[in-house]
């Protein structure tokens, strides 16, 4: 029997060890499928879980491109700051007194600072500190590693090195913002870039980011980086941007920008055969630094909340009346339309009737011919030109200068519409026509709301750049010139300079004898009229530039009136042309005329040569823009 | 009579090495690669601390062999109240790590007692088992073996260990099944209860099919009603209580780490967070690994206790599919290998403590693999043999080598009994 309990013992004991053997091995099969899945079917799944751990693409910002001056002055370039960024995901929210003990800073600062980076994103890396001085940054590396989910990140932020602001033209660098983000990510722009929000920055922000470089590095648990993946062979490295020379020249907008100190307006110059921007500005303006660093309540309270808008470009927005600088105009389109010639004299009997007077300023003028109306600014002239039918040999029923006639010619010359210039933030100002009287006037309207036209009054805005653009298409016998800032592009890696595409010139259809005839009377306006302050006579070694202009007040109803002048210089053979508006200064000769006139010689001489004309400057300077619009 | 060493497994024995060499090798990348700067000081020695260990196993290894197997039969109550010395003293004058006051210092020599108290508790209940009464049923003994199995098991969750001492508990239905006193379909019934819990977690509609199975499983193989019965009502009453439990009484927070690994993305900045990055780290191994100190999950230092609890990581990220299951077909080989000579032995008692050995091997590697790819909660038990630990290794080597003392010296057992 005991055999035979053993012989049942020892089977059962082998039946149990079989057992035993399909459990171990069923238990393995069990761990060995889900290797299989894991390993080998699902791979690439926990393969991208484990790179987007370990490996971080990291964004190398490439250096923005330099900007100077049309004589190779360095406007703009970069200089290299510190951020310290914040992985939220790796951080504690204990480290931050620690952080701002470091750095120095306020804790309630960082501490609001990174409530935003986690409302906006958990996960995502942000900048907790921008811009940390170079100890701050020592101190805070050598912490890191008790900073789980610090990171630093160089970036690069503008360095403005000119006298002269250019604030307007060229424009502000600054953080993308989530609208432009959604519509920039495809080129690869990520929070935390910066692009140019206004001005050149704007609109040639392709060509000066350049191309992003990438880095992979690999980034332990604690988010800190550990090594270069594959020891960087996969790294693609920045392009810097191009380098852009502006038709700028810095001396010259330095004094405009000068003799614009406590004044509200705008000055365009142009180069007059190019339409190179030899000078814009706008004031009030400011210094772009003020992008550095982020901004303090002051400051944005200056730029946003601002009656005076100091973010607002008066060379290219402004739409004001051009009061009699519009006369040439008128003088150019009714000899071309064949209404007078030269020679044809309309009377002035010191103002024009049309349901009441409109007096011309300076009397009765007589008998007078189109020259000596522009160089005396003879309103009761170009009212006449405006609101009278002519017949004559050309036209034996009668020409009339209907609204639509007039402002067809305004288009011609570049009014009403945007300048084809390489900056955004234009208005098109306004050149009204039927539809718009019968928008503004729905009780009606006749020749009476019109025939201010004539003279640059009443419902029309023009802006210093549309009246530079038109005085040099005067200056230069009829061709409308494309504005443009950037004159050359240089690619700083093999030193190719192109020039950016721009739209061709157009030709405005009037025979250059017109021209001429217009030209004559804007000389005499500075040799004779009513802008002698704009001559620039003869100095030392430098012979007269004879500078051809014509002043302009533009009534404003609402305080005092905006002093207008255009100009172009020299005379015989024009190489810049300027439009000046200085809001609420009054008379165009007083304030305006001198402006035009200093800039032109900044220009054309490289200085201001005379005693006189240095004098000049700081009367210029102490004429104020007053009240308010 | 054969000689004894003529009798010695050296198949087992150059498992046991490959097994140590394996877990060497993923030590020293752990511990040597990249990784070696964020580890704390005392854990970058994890290395050369195992090397010494695996030195002493050897001494340990040898020694015990040469002991007659009659002395360790005999020794086994005096090791099984030494044991209980070790666990109640770590008690009282035992060291807390990561929690757990389950290290006891002996000048400068750390030991984890509860890992040294397995080998006096197997013994024990080995020695009570293969006694005839025991083998014939009598439930006193029965008993007694499980108090003998509770005792430590209560220290050592006392100590804050749950995990090891989960794995005591689970020598109670080993230790039941290989004594031969209880009958298969019971352990069966006892089997499917801790499946049916498990599946409850993964999902409660897998558990409900896996019971009706279970049932006319039953019935098909015992042909008896009230078995099948039994395991339909009574299975099915434990999985739906697990359920009620886990997901109706007890607040999440409770249960997380237990139902974690399901579904880590909703844990995924708690208590899922380890899981997805082991699944991360063995995932991408792939098929042949990323090489020696290449695992960028391991060498980031995104995988916690990489020498330790979670070396499996280091196996799978770095030699890929081939290199993980290499370990557990070596360990397989090694469980059933010793099984048969437990078997072989022709001898309860042998063939008792092989099981005893045997069971807590498997546990441990089902629990830590399974923690690893995300099939059993993370429950911090080591690798037998291959997770940094020089008194799980001891402990674990002192079995393996009592176990061949045994089978070797089996023919001194017909003396004995």
């Amino acid at each position: 029997m005991p055999t035979v309990l053993a012989q049942t013992a020892r089977d059962d004991a082998r039946l149990r060890y079989r057992v035993f053997s399909v459990l171990v091995l069923g238990l393995v099969g069990f761990l060995g499928a889900r290797l299989v899945q894991m390993q080998i079917v699902d791979r690439e799944e926990y393969a991208t879980e484990a790179e987007g751990n370990a490996i971080e693409t990291k964004i190398v910002r490439p250096a923005r491109g330099y900007i100077f001056d049309r004589n190779g002055v360095l406007l703009v370039d970069n200089e290299t700051t510190v951020s310290v960024t914040v992985a939220p995901r790796y951080f504690d929210e204990a480290d931050l007194p620690l952080i701002a003990e470091l750095a120095m800073r306020p804790v309630e600062e960082v501490q609001a600072r990174y409530a935003e980076i986690t409302e906006r994103s958990a996960y995502q890396e942000d900048v907790l500190l921008e811009n940390v001085p170079f100890w701050a940054f020592a101190r805070l590396q050598e912490n890191q590693y008790r900073l789980r989910g610090i990171n630093f990140r160089e970036d690069q932020q503008r360095r403005y090195h000119s006298d002269a602001r250019l604030t307007h033209a060229l424009g502000f660098v600054n953080e993308i913002n989530a609208d432009e983000l959604d519509a920039m990510r495809e080129q690869g722009y990520r929070l935390g870039d910066r692009i140019g929000k206004t001005g050149i920055e704007a609109e040639y922000e392709p060509v000066l980011r350049g191309r992003v470089g990438r880095e992979f590095v690999l980034k332990n648990v604690h988010g800190m980086e550990v090594e270069a993946y594959e020891g960087g062979a996969q790294d693609v490295e920045p392009e810097s941007g191009f380098a852009l020379t502006l038709a700028v020249d810095s001396r010259v907008q330095a004094l405009a920008e000068s003799l614009f100190v406590n004044k509200r307006g705008g000055a365009v110059m142009l180069d007059a055969k190019t339409g190179g921007v030899i000078s814009m500005v706008s004031a009030p303006d400011f210094d772009l630094d003020i992008y550095r660093d982020g901004f303090t309540q002051a400051e944005t309270d200056f730029l946003y909340r601002n009656p005076e808008q100091p973010d607002f470009n008066r060379a290219t927005q402004t739409a004001l009346p051009p009061g009699s600088t519009w006369k040439p105009f008128m003088a150019a389109i009714a000899l071309q339309e064949g209404m007078i010639d030269e020679n044809t004299t309309l009377y002035c009997g010191g103002g024009y009737v049309l349901g009441r007077l409109y007096r011309c300023h300076g009397g009765a003028h007589g008998n007078i011919a189109v020259r000596d109306a522009i160089r005396v600014s003879c309103n009761t002239f170009f009212f006449r030109l405006m609101n009278d039918t002519f017949v004559n040999e050309a036209h034996p029923e009668g020409i009339r200068m209907d609204l639509d006639r007039w402002g067809g010619w305004a288009h011609r010359f570049g009014f009403g519409q945007l300048a084809p210039i390489d900056i955004p933030n234009q208005g098109t100002g306004l050149i009204p026509d039927s539809a718009y009287y019968d928008r503004v006037f729905p009780a009606g309207w006749g020749p009476g709301y019109t025939v201010n036209l004539g003279i640059g009054q009443g419902n029309m805005g023009t802006s210093p750049l549309q009246l530079a653009r038109y005085t040099a298409a005067i200056g230069n016998g009829g061709t409308l010139v494309t504005p443009h800032l950037v004159m050359a592009q240089t690619d700083p890696e093999t030193g190719e300079t192109t020039t950016p595409a721009r739209r061709r010139p157009q030709q405005i259809p009037i025979e250059p004898r017109n021209f001429q005839i217009v030209r004559e009377g804007m000389e005499a306006v500075v040799t004779n009229g009513t802008a002698r302050r704009a001559q620039i006579p003869a100095a030392g070694e430098f012979p007269e530039i004879t500078v051809a202009g014509k002043t302009g007040t533009a009534e404003n109803p609402r305080g005092k009136d905006h002093a207008v002048f255009i100009a172009y210089a020299p005379a015989d053979d024009p190489q810049v042309a300027v439009g000046v508006i200085v809001e609420n200064a009054g008379f165009g000769s007083t304030t305006a005329a001198p402006i035009a006139s200093l800039m032109i010689e900044q220009y054309l001489r490289g200085r201001i040569v005379s005693p006189q004309r240095n004098a000049l400057i700081p009367f210029v300077r102490a004429q104020r823009s007053v009240g308010r619009i | 009579m054969r000689p004894w060493d003529k009798n010695l497994d050296w198949v087992s024995l150059l498992l046991w090495m490959a097994l140590v060499g394996i877990g060497l090798t993923a030590i020293y990348s752990a511990t040597h690669g990249p990784a070696r700067e964020f580890l704390l000081e005392s854990v970058q020695q994890n290395f050369n601390r195992q090397l010494t260990f695996f030195g002493v196993s050897l001494v340990a290894m040898g020694v015990i062999l040469l002991l007659p197997a009659r002395f360790i039969v005999q020794a086994a109550p005096v090791a099984y109240v030494f044991c209980l010395g070790l666990l109640v003293a770590a008690l009282a004058f035992g060291r807390e790590v990561n929690g757990a006051k389950s290290w006891l210092y002996l000048g400068p020599v750390g030991l984890q007692v509860a890992e040294i108290a397995k080998v006096g508790t197997v013994l024990a209940v080995t020695a009570l088992l293969s006694r005839k009464e025991a083998r014939r049923g009598s439930v006193p003994y029965l008993v007694g073996a499980a108090v003998l199995i509770l005792i430590p098991a209560v220290l050592v969750v006392m100590q804050n260990d749950t995990g090891t001492g989960l794995v005591f508990l689970a020598l109670i239905p080993i230790m039941m099944f290989w004594s031969g006193a209880v009958p298969l379909p019971w352990m069966a019934l006892a089997g499917a209860a801790a499946a049916a819990v498990y599946l409850v977690i993964v999902n409660p509609a897998y558990a409900a099919v896996f019971v009706a199975l279970a049932a006319v499983g039953m019935l098909l193989w015992t042909r008896s009603k009230a078995m099948s019965a039994l395991m339909l009502v009574g299975v099915g009453a434990i999985a739906i209580a697990a359920w009620f439990g886990l997901f109706r009484v007890l607040e999440p927070h409770q249960v997380d780490r237990l139902v974690a690994f399901d579904d880590p993305e909703a844990f995924r900045y708690g208590a899922g967070f380890h899981v997805i990055q082991a699944k991360a780290a063995i995932g991408s191994g792939g098929l042949f690994g990323k090489g020696f100190t290449n695992g960028t999950q391991t060498q980031l230092a995104y995988i916690p206790e990489n020498s330790t609890d979670f070396i499996y990581c280091v196996i799978g990220e770095e030699f890929g599919f081939l290199g993980s299951m290499a370990v557990l077909l070596v360990f397989a080989f090694l469980l059933i290998r010793m099984a048969g000579l437990g078997v072989q032995a022709g001898f309860a008692l042998p063939r008792l403590f092989i099981a005893g050995m045997t069971g807590i091997f498997l546990v441990h590697i089902l629990i830590n693999v399974g923690m690893t790819i995300g099939l059993m909660p993370v429950i911090g038990i080591p690798l037998p043999f291959i997770s940094y630990g020089g008194s799980a290794l001891l402990a674990n080597t002192t079995m393996l080598a009592i176990a061949l003392n045994l089978h070797a010296k089996r023919d001194q057992f017909a003396v004995y009994s």
